[in-house]
């Protein structure tokens, strides 16, 4: 077959072009480990329930009331480093022990609570960054020492022969949530929202910016043409232009292929090395052990049917991007021409429904707006996604087709362009015209 | 039936006419010279032979095919080589050789290999060719394909007097076994080497035609360089 040839010539100049190696290839394998480590890296940062915590503890009372609580610090899972009567720079004797936070009983604790009147204990907590681990730890510190204050009320309570406990809980709260059909629990639930951010969230974000990369290859097969002022050669050659296209599109597909490989690898690792997170999040929201695995449902399953479909939905969602980037490339006069249309032409369709899809269910925005969503392909590649991640496959499967059918439209449109002499003449600049 | 014809031939570009009822004959076997200054509309109609272009009004055909109506079948009979055509930098002079080869379905390589005279450079990326080589390597594969008719825009534009006095040589070898050339230049002494027959084009449309011999004694002039500043001048 003669447009063989073409095809090969295409693969070649499209594998040379670094931008595509890096861009495409590259940077899946990079960004997406990188993304999957760091958010592990974080997971690990994220001060465990049993894990025991070195505070100080300044006793300026010395009295029975502080024995008491110093005992009830323990039993939280603190160790409290004593210093007996000191009046010196909380914050340097934080740092001369090595301890993030303080405790400081004040002078007349035990006395007030053998009076019945309320005692005073200050915490000092040194906060390292502004970050979500951080104020996780500060907010985890206050939780353990206002227990500790209980467990110290439970004591005095007994002491005056009340069952403090049963009276701060005289009835338990018990129940389940209903999530698209399944029963779950409001510690799963928690968990659910935290491995949003990780999976729901974060895994649409990366493929966004993925695509919109893989985008270019195909406009850049076009601009190089024109660049490269080898267009006119191309098109007087004895064969349809169809072909021509036929053979641009097959070769950037090849590269999308070899893009999707890299991006599903890099989405495996990333994936994996969510596993010490996920349980991580799971274990601190239910009190279970740290090994113990999610619910299924809960994250992204990594099943065999879950990940073949995922592997079509990002095939397709590239496929779609690179006929976006053929019309770019026809419509523009060169390479970074045609590279920027394409993204212009893409980030709106990518980030429109990405942005409202966060916010709701697309059932719940107003018909006008959900048709038109509805009207853009990488919607689909969205809710494909997230229908996944809900292992309803089938949904899957025709949101897969929508996708399909958009690609087919984009491709006549190109095949279109691509006859006659509009690939010559028609230009679509970015630059800003200079003044007569 | 002429190798090359057209009747009445205008295109416009928006309101702007680059051909204003142009109307040539080229004979099968001749080497045709166009000759003009800058946006006479030379490469417009080179454009519109090659079926890149459609007229906007008349006709143009090549060996009596329409390049609007059988685009098809006027591209297996041309080979175009435009004025600042470029190369596939990742290709090696032979694989692009053979590509051209592959898409017009003969078995030429050897004889494109042959009349680019690159030798052993033919097995470098063509990236790294200078601006001799690369036309030479796109006018083997221009001829190598044994065209009826080889439309070449100033095929010598910008090369050294080595690399131009071989291209020379290369179209009066193929002229002679029978290929026709539509040859655009602003080299008149090339003009006159080469070619049959001469066209004068200016704002779009043929102000002089002839054999150059005969439109040097016709105009009494020393050669075509001559001839060129005279009718120009006119014209203005």
């Amino acid at each position: 077959m003669r447009v063989s040839a073409l095809i090969k010539k295409e693969l070649r100049e499209l594998l040379m072009e670094r931008t595509i190696i890096i861009g495409v290839i590259l940077m899946p394998l990079i960004i997406l480990p990188m993304i999957g480590g760091a958010l592990s890296a974080a997971g690990e940062t994220f001060a465990r329930p049993t894990e025991e915590i070195r505070i100080l503890l300044i006793d300026n009372d010395g009295g029975k009331y502080t024995a008491v609580f110093r005992n009830s610090l323990n039993r939280l899972g603190f160790t409290p480093v004593l210093i007996s009567g000191s009046s010196g720079d909380i914050q340097e004797l934080m740092k001369e022990h090595g301890v993030l936070a303080a405790v400081v009983i004040v002078r007349g604790f035990s006395q007030s609570l053998a009076d019945g009147q309320r005692a005073s204990v200050q915490l000092f907590i040194s906060m390292s960054s502004a970050s979500t681990s951080e104020m996780q730890r500060i907010s985890m510190l206050e939780d353990r020492v206002s227990a500790a204050i209980a467990l110290l009320g439970e004591v005095l309570a007994s002491e005056r022969g009340l069952q403090l406990s049963f009276y701060n809980q005289p009835a338990k709260l018990e129940g389940n949530l209903f999530y698209r059909g399944r029963v779950m629990s409001f510690a799963e639930a928690e968990s659910l929202i935290q491995l949003y951010f990780t999976t729901n969230l974060l895994i649409p974000l990366v493929l966004v910016i993925m695509i919109a990369t893989s985008g270019t290859v195909a406009a850049t097969s076009i601009g190089l043409e024109k660049e490269a002022k080898t267009l006119e050669m191309l098109l007087i050659l004895p064969i349809r232009r169809t072909s021509i296209l036929l053979a641009k599109l097959f070769s950037s597909s090849v590269i999308a292929l070899i893009g999707t490989a890299s991006m599903f690898a890099g989405l495996l690792i990333y994936l994996s090395s969510l596993g010490g997170f996920v349980s991580m999040a799971g274990a601190s929201s239910t009190g279970a052990s740290a090994s113990e695995p999610m619910s299924s449902g809960l994250v992204f399953p990594l099943t065999s049917p879950a990940l073949a479909l995922l592997a079509v939905v990002l095939f397709v969602a590239m496929a779609i991007t690179l006929s976006v980037g053929i019309l770019a490339g026809v419509l523009a006069g060169d390479v970074r021409g045609g590279q920027q249309l394409a993204g212009l032409m893409q980030m709106p369709l990518l980030l429109l429904p990405f942005m409202l899809l966060q916010f709701t269910d697309i059932g719940n925005l107003p018909p006008t707006l959900s048709t038109a969503l509805m009207l853009n392909p990488f919607t689909h590649m969205l809710l494909a996604i997230r229908t996944i991640y809900e292992e309803a496959y089938l949904a899957t499967i025709l949101h897969i087709g929508a996708m399909t059918a958009f690609m087919a439209a984009i491709l006549a449109i190109a095949a279109w362009l691509f006859k006659g002499e509009r690939l010559l003449t028609m230009r679509i600049s970015l630059k800003r015209r200079s003044p007569p | 039936m002429y190798a090359a014809e057209t009747d009445n031939l205008w295109r416009f570009y928006g309101e702007k006419p680059a051909l204003r009822g142009l109307n040539i004959k080229v004979e099968e076997g001749e080497v045709f010279g166009v000759i003009g200054p800058n946006g006479a509309g030379k490469t417009t109609l080179f454009r519109i032979l090659a079926t890149l272009l459609r007229p906007s009004r008349g006709s143009a055909k090549v060996f009596g095919r329409d390049v609007v109506k059988e685009p098809g079948e006027v591209r297996k009979m041309i080979t175009y080589l435009p004025e600042d055509a470029g190369i596939y930098k990742h290709l090696s002079g032979l694989d692009f050789l053979k590509m051209m080869a592959s898409l017009y379905g003969v078995d030429a390589v050897e004889r494109g290999a042959l009349v680019s005279g690159l030798d052993d450079a033919l097995r470098e990326k063509m990236g790294g060719y200078s601006k001799g080589m690369r036309r030479r390597i796109l006018l083997a594969s221009c001829l190598m394909v044994n065209p009826r008719l080889a439309i070449l825009d100033e095929p010598t534009a910008g090369l050294d007097v080595e690399h131009a006095v071989y291209v020379r040589k290369i179209i009066r070898e193929y002229a002679s076994e029978g290929t026709t050339f539509l040859v655009s230049s602003h080299n008149m002494l090339e003009v006159s080497y080469l070619c049959d027959t001469v066209a004068l084009i200016h704002r779009g449309e043929i102000v002089e035609q002839g054999e150059p011999a005969e439109l040097l004694t016709r105009y009494g002039v020393q050669n075509l360089e001559e001839l060129f500043v005279q009718r120009m001048g006119e014209q203005r």
